[in-house]
C-alpha cells in the first residue's frame, strides 16, 4: 500500500473522528440552544430542502403539541407552574412579563423552604431581608404586573392566579397535559414549569424544631460569630458546612453516626487544617435541648461504642444529612439522577424525560429541583427565569399567538 | 501476497489503535478537562504579593452578585469595574422583571448590589480584627491575564499586578450596533436590544426591529403581544432567520417586514425618538417612518477578547462552561453572566450564574486548601488598592510655610505630589503614592500639595499640570517629573534618587 493510500486512510479516521465530535458538539448546542430554530437551520441548510420541507418536518416533530388539539377543551391553563417557592414565582414573572396567562399552583408549602428561613443575608441587592419577605416581594410584583396588563386590555380574566392546592397527577400521555389537583380540578396545560424545590431530611427527634436548629449553614454561619455550634453528618455538606462555619464560629463539632466520616478523602483532610473543627465518631442524636425563647442550648447524643449518653451544650445544631428533591410526582416521567434531581438538557431549563416520553416537549423545570449544584435561594430565582422564557420560546413555537390565545380565551381556567 | 497481508494487519491494527485512542479520550474528556490549566498549589501563593483570593472581572449584576457570595464567605474579593462600572444594565432605565422589585432603575439595582456587597464587608471587619476590608471595588480594568502559571497573573490598566488565587470572568456582552447617527443619542430614550425587557414600555406604540436573523423575528413576536404595528427591517432580499420563525411571522398581522432597506438615521425630537430615516437598496429612495422605538437585533458579541487565548470559547466567543457548573477550561478561572450565556440574557439569570460563579470558586479554594490559617498567613502579601483604615495621613502642604518647614529643612530625600482634587490621573496616582510612602518608610518623606490650596505655591514651583512629582534632597531640588505611573515605574523612580543621593 502506498504512502499517499495510507494518508488517505488516517485523513478518513480523522474524518469519522471529527463527525463523532462535531456530532457531539451539535448535539450539545441542539439541547442548549434553541432547540426548535437551531434543529430546523440545520434540516434546511445541511440536507438541501426547501423551506415547506423543512416546515413539514417541524410539523412533525411537533405533532404532538398540535395546537389544534387544544380547541374544544376547557381548563387550560397555556403555563402552569408547580410550586410557589422564587423559582417558580422568577417563572411565573416571566410567563406574565410575556402575556400569557399563568397559574401558579402553591403546593403543600406555600414559598417554599425559603419562608422557613428568618433572616437571608445573601439575596443580592438585599442586605437583610426576611425570606417570607422576598417571597411576598416577588408575588406583589407579578400581581402588580399582570392587574397593569389587564387595565389595559379586553380580556376578562387575569393574567395570574395563585391556586391555594396541591398537583396530585401529571398525565404527560397526551397533550395538552393532563394535571389533576388535591381540590378535585383537572387542567389541561399547554406547558408546565416544576418548581416543586426540595425538602430538608430531619432527624426525627425531639427538639428539632426549637430555633436554632437549622439546615443551611451557608445561610446562617455569620449569626454564629464566636459561638459554638455542632453539625449532624458525616458526608461532604456536612464537612463543607463545617469549613464554612469555622470562618466564624468559634468551636465547630461534626457529630457523626459511624466510625468514619462518608466526605470524600480530600474533604477530610482539609477539615484537619482547621483548628476549631472538631469530629465526634460513633454518635447519634438522641435528644435536642433548649426553649422556644431562647433556643437551642444543649444537644444529648448516644455513644454506641461505649453505649452510653450524654450531652453537649451548643448554641446551634445544623443538619446536613441531605436533601429530598419533591420529585415524586414526576418521577415517573421525567429523568432523575439517583438522588431524585431532575435531568435537564444542557444549559437549558428543559427537562430531559423518560425514554418511553421522549417525543414529549414543554415540560421544563427550575430551582432546588433540578440542581444538585448550588440549591441556593437567588439560583433558584435565577434559573425560573430561564423556565419561565423557554416556556415562553416553546408556546411561541408550537404557535399559541395572541389570535390563538384570543380563540381559546372562553376555555381557559377560571377560578 | 504475505508481505501485503502484514501491511494490511498493520493498517488495520493502526486504525483500531486510532479508533480506540479517539474513544479514550472521548470518554476521559471531562477527566482531562478537570486537569487543564497550571498545577495548583497553595505553597506557590506564600511568597507572592498582591494575592487576591478571588477577584472579579467585570461590574454588572453577575460580578457583583459573585461578590456578595465571596464576601459572606468572608474570602477577600477585588472587582475590577471595567471600562463601564456597573456594565449594561446602568444604561437602562425601568426595569419590571427583576425579581423581587415592582419596578427599578437599572442603575439602582447596581447600586444595591454593591451596597450589599460593601455593606457584608463593613460588618465582617467591624467584628473581627481584619485590616483590610473583604472587598475591594476598583475603577480598573484588567488588561491581561496569564493562565500559564498559578497564582494567575493579571495585569490592570492602572499598571497593578495582581497574583489572583481565582478569578470570574463576568465581562458581559456588547450588543452590536447600526452605526447610524442618533442611534447612541437615543440609547435606552427608544433605541434598544432586548425585546423581553422593554416591550411591555411600547405598550400600542409603532417599532421597529432591525436584523433579519432568528432573534430579530423573535423580539418582533414578543413585541406583537404589545405594541400596534412591528416593521422588521432587514438589508438583503430575504430573512436570514429560519422557515418556520418566518412562517409564525406571518401568522401575526401586525408585524410587517421590509426588505434592502439600509438604516440611515435614528431621527428624535432631543427627548426620544421618533421615527427613523432608511434608504432602500431597491430604488436609492430615502423613506422616513415615524415609529416610537428601534429594537436592535443584529446580535451580541461577548466581551471576551481578553481571555479568548486563554479559554476555550465557542465560535461566536462566548466562554464554554462545564455541565451546569460555571467553571471554565482552565482550574480556577470561572464565568458568568451574558459573556457565557446567549440563551437568556437576563440580568436576574446572569445575577443567578454569578452566585454559582461565587459557590464554585468558593469550592475551588476550599479544595485546594485555601482556609482560615492560610488567609491570615497571606494578609499581609494581600492586594490592597486603597488605604488600609488606620492608614496615616500624609503631610498636605497649604502654603509657603508648610513648604519651608517640610521639605526645605528637612535632611534627606523628600517627595512631593502636587495634586488637584478634581484630576483622574491624580487619583490613579494617589493609592500607589500612598503605597510608596509605606514601602520607603524611614528612608523617605512623602508629602503632597494641594495645588486648589496653595496655588501661589504652586506657581512658584512652576506646576503646569497634575499630578507632578517634585523630589528635595537636603533642601535641594533634583527631580521632577509629570503625569501618572504604574506602581514599579514609581518605585524605580525613587530608588533613583535614593541610589544617587544615599
Amino acid at each position: 500500500m502506498t504512502h499517499a493510500q495510507n494518508i488517505s486512510i488516517l485523513r478518513h479516521i480523522l474524518v469519522i473522528a471529527l463527525i463523532f465530535f462535531d456530532f457531539e458538539g451539535y448535539a450539545r448546542d441542539a439541547v442548549a440552544g434553541n432547540v426548535i430554530t437551531k434543529n430546523l437551520k440545520n434540516i434546511a441548510i445541511t440536507n438541501h430542502k426547501d423551506i415547506t420541507t423543512a416546515t413539514k418536518e417541524f410539523q412533525t416533530e411537533f405533532k404532538f403539541c398540535d395546537i389544534n388539539k387544544a380547541l374544544g377543551l376547557y381548563n387550560i391553563v397555556p403555563m402552569l407552574i408547580i410550586g410557589s417557592g422564587p423559582a417558580g414565582l422568577a417563572a411565573s414573572l416571566y410567563g406574565v412579563g410575556g402575556n400569557v396567562r399563568t397559574v401558579v399552583v402553591h403546593g403543600p408549602l406555600p414559598g417554599g423552604l425559603l419562608t422557613q428561613t428568618t433572616e437571608v443575608e445573601n439575596w443580592p441587592g438585599h442586605a437583610l431581608i426576611m425570606g417570607e419577605d422576598i417571597i411576598e416581594k416577588l408575588q406583589n410584583q407579578i400581581q402588580g404586573l399582570a392587574d397593569k396588563y389587564l387595565k389595559k386590555q379586553t380580556m376578562n380574566l387575569g393574567i395570574v392566579d395563585f391556586l391555594f392546592d396541591t398537583i396530585t397527577h401529571i398525565d404527560v400521555s397526551s397533550w395538552p397535559f393532563k394535571v389533576s389537583t388535591d381540590q378535585g380540578l383537572t387542567l389541561n396545560a399547554l406547558s408546565i414549569v416544576i418548581a416543586t424545590g426540595s425538602s430538608h431530611k430531619k432527624l426525627h427527634v425531639v427538639g428539632e424544631n426549637l430555633p436554632g436548629v437549622t439546615y443551611c449553614a451557608k445561610c446562617d454561619a455569620p449569626f454564629y460569630k464566636d459561638k459554638e455550634v455542632v453539625i449532624v453528618g458525616g458526608g461532604d455538606s456536612a464537612a463543607e458546612d463545617a469549613m464554612q462555619l469555622a470562618r466564624h464560629a468559634q468551636q465547630v463539632t461534626i457529630l457523626v453516626r459511624k466510625n468514619k466520616l462518608k466526605a470524600s478523602a480530600l474533604m477530610q483532610m482539609r477539615l484537619h487544617e482547621y483548628a476549631n473543627i472538631k469530629i465526634m465518631y460513633n454518635v447519634e442524636v438522641q435528644e435536642v435541648l433548649g426553649d422556644v425563647h431562647e433556643g437551642v442550648k444543649a444537644i444529648k447524643l448516644i455513644d454506641h461504642v461505649e453505649n452510653n449518653s450524654f450531652v453537649v451544650s451548643t448554641d446551634g445544631v445544623f443538619v446536613a444529612i441531605g436533601h429530598i428533591p419533591n420529585s415524586d410526582l414526576v418521577k415517573d416521567f421525567v429523568k432523575t439522577d439517583e438522588h431524585g434531581n431532575i435531568e435537564l438538557k444542557g444549559r437549558s431549563q428543559t427537562v430531559v424525560m423518560k425514554d418511553e416520553f421522549a417525543h414529549v416537549q414543554g415540560v421544563f423545570a427550575a430551582g432546588d429541583i433540578a440542581d444538585k449544584l448550588y440549591k441556593q435561594a437567588y439560583s433558584a430565582g435565577g434559573y425560573g427565569v430561564g423556565a419561565g422564557i423557554d416556556a415562553i420560546s416553546f408556546l411561541t413555537n408550537i404557535g399559541f399567538n395572541p389570535k390563538m390565545a384570543h380563540i381559546l380565551e372562553k376555555n381557559m381556567f377560571k377560578v | 501476497m504475505k508481505q501485503i497481508n502484514k501491511k494490511m494487519i498493520a493498517l488495520v491494527g493502526g486504525v483500531v489503535l486510532v479508533i480506540g485512542l479517539v474513544l479514550m479520550a472521548y470518554v476521559l474528556r471531562d477527566k482531562l478537562a478537570l486537569s487543564r490549566g497550571p498545577v495548583i498549589d497553595m505553597h506557590h501563593a506564600m511568597d507572592k504579593d498582591n494575592i487576591v483570593p478571588i477577584l472579579i472581572i467585570g461590574s454588572g449584576p453577575s460580578g457583583l452578585s459573585a461578590a456578595i457570595y465571596s464576601v459572606s464567605a468572608n474570602i477577600r474579593t477585588v472587582v475590577l469595574q471595567g471600562p463601564l462600572p456597573g456594565g449594561l444594565l446602568t444604561q437602562t432605565s425601568i426595569v419590571e422583571n427583576w425579581p423581587g422589585n415592582k419596578s427599578i432603575m437599572g442603575p439602582e439595582i447596581i447600586k444595591n448590589l454593591q451596597d450589599h456587597a460593601v455593606g457584608l464587608s463593613h460588618h465582617y471587619l467591624k467584628n473581627s480584627k481584619d485590616e483590610i476590608d473583604k472587598i475591594e471595588i476598583l475603577e480598573d480594568t484588567a488588561t491581561h491575564i496569564d493562565a500559564s502559571q498559578w497564582p494567575f497573573k493579571v495585569q490592570t490598566a492602572n499598571g497593578h499586578t495582581l497574583n489572583a488565587l481565582s478569578i470570574i470572568i463576568a465581562t458581559g456582552a456588547s450588543p452590536k450596533l447600526l452605526q447610524a447617527p442618533g442611534e447612541f443619542e437615543y440609547w435606552k430614550k427608544g433605541v434598544t436590544s432586548c425585546a423581553t425587557c422593554d416591550a411591555p414600555f411600547f405598550k400600542d406604540k409603532n417599532v421597529v426591529v432591525a436584523g433579519g436573523g432568528d432573534s430579530a423575528a423573535e423580539q418582533a413576536i414578543q413585541l406583537a403581544r404589545h405594541a400596534k404595528n412591528i416593521t422588521i427591517l432587514v438589508r438583503k432580499e430575504q430573512m436570514r432567520a429560519s422557515a418556520i420563525m418566518q412562517s409564525r411571522l406571518k401568522e401575526y398581522p401586525s408585524i410587517k417586514v421590509l426588505y434592502q432597506v439600509q438604516v440611515q438615521e435614528v431621527v428624535g425630537n432631543g427627548e426620544h425618538v421618533t421615527g427613523i430615516k432608511l434608504l432602500s437598496d431597491k430604488n436609492n429612495e430615502i423613506i422616513i417612518l415615524p415609529i416610537d422605538g428601534v429594537f436592535l437585533a443584529i446580535g451580541h458579541s461577548p466581551n471576551s477578547k481578553i481571555v479568548k487565548d486563554i479559554l476555550a470559547v465557542d465560535a461566536e466567543g462566548y466562554i464554554k462552561v462545564e455541565g451546569r457548573t460555571q467553571a471554565t477550561s482552565v482550574n480556577g478561572i470561572f464565568a458568568s453572566g451574558d459573556v457565557v450565556d446567549h440563551r437568556y440574557r437576563q440580568a436576574s439569570t446572569a445575577a443567578g450564574y454569578g452566585v454559582s460563579a461565587a459557590l464554585d470558586a468558593i469550592q475551588f479554594l476550599t479544595l485546594n486548601g485555601f482556609n482560615t490559617t492560610i488567609s491570615a498567613k497571606l494578609e499581609k502579601n494581600m492586594f490592597r488598592g486603597q488605604l488600609p483604615r488606620d492608614e496615616k495621613e500624609l503631610f498636605v502642604i497649604k502654603s509657603e510655610e508648610d513648604f519651608n518647614q517640610n521639605v526645605i529643612q528637612h535632611e534627606g530625600l523628600v517627595v512631593v505630589d502636587c495634586f488637584m482634587e478634581q484630576c483622574y490621573f491624580c487619583k490613579v496616582m494617589d493609592p500607589i503614592f500612598h503605597e510608596a510612602a509605606r514601602y520607603f518608610e524611614n528612608r523617605v518623606l512623602f508629602v503632597t500639595l494641594d495645588i486648589d490650596a496653595a496655588p501661589a505655591m504652586a506657581k512658584k514651583l512652576f506646576i503646569t499640570s497634575a499630578p507632578t512629582f517634585l523630589v528635595y534632597h537636603n533642601g535641594k531640588l533634583v527631580g521632577r517629573y509629570n503625569g501618572a505611573m504604574n506602581k514599579s515605574e514609581f518605585g524605580l523612580f525613587i530608588e533613583k534618587f535614593l541610589h544617587e543621593s544615599p
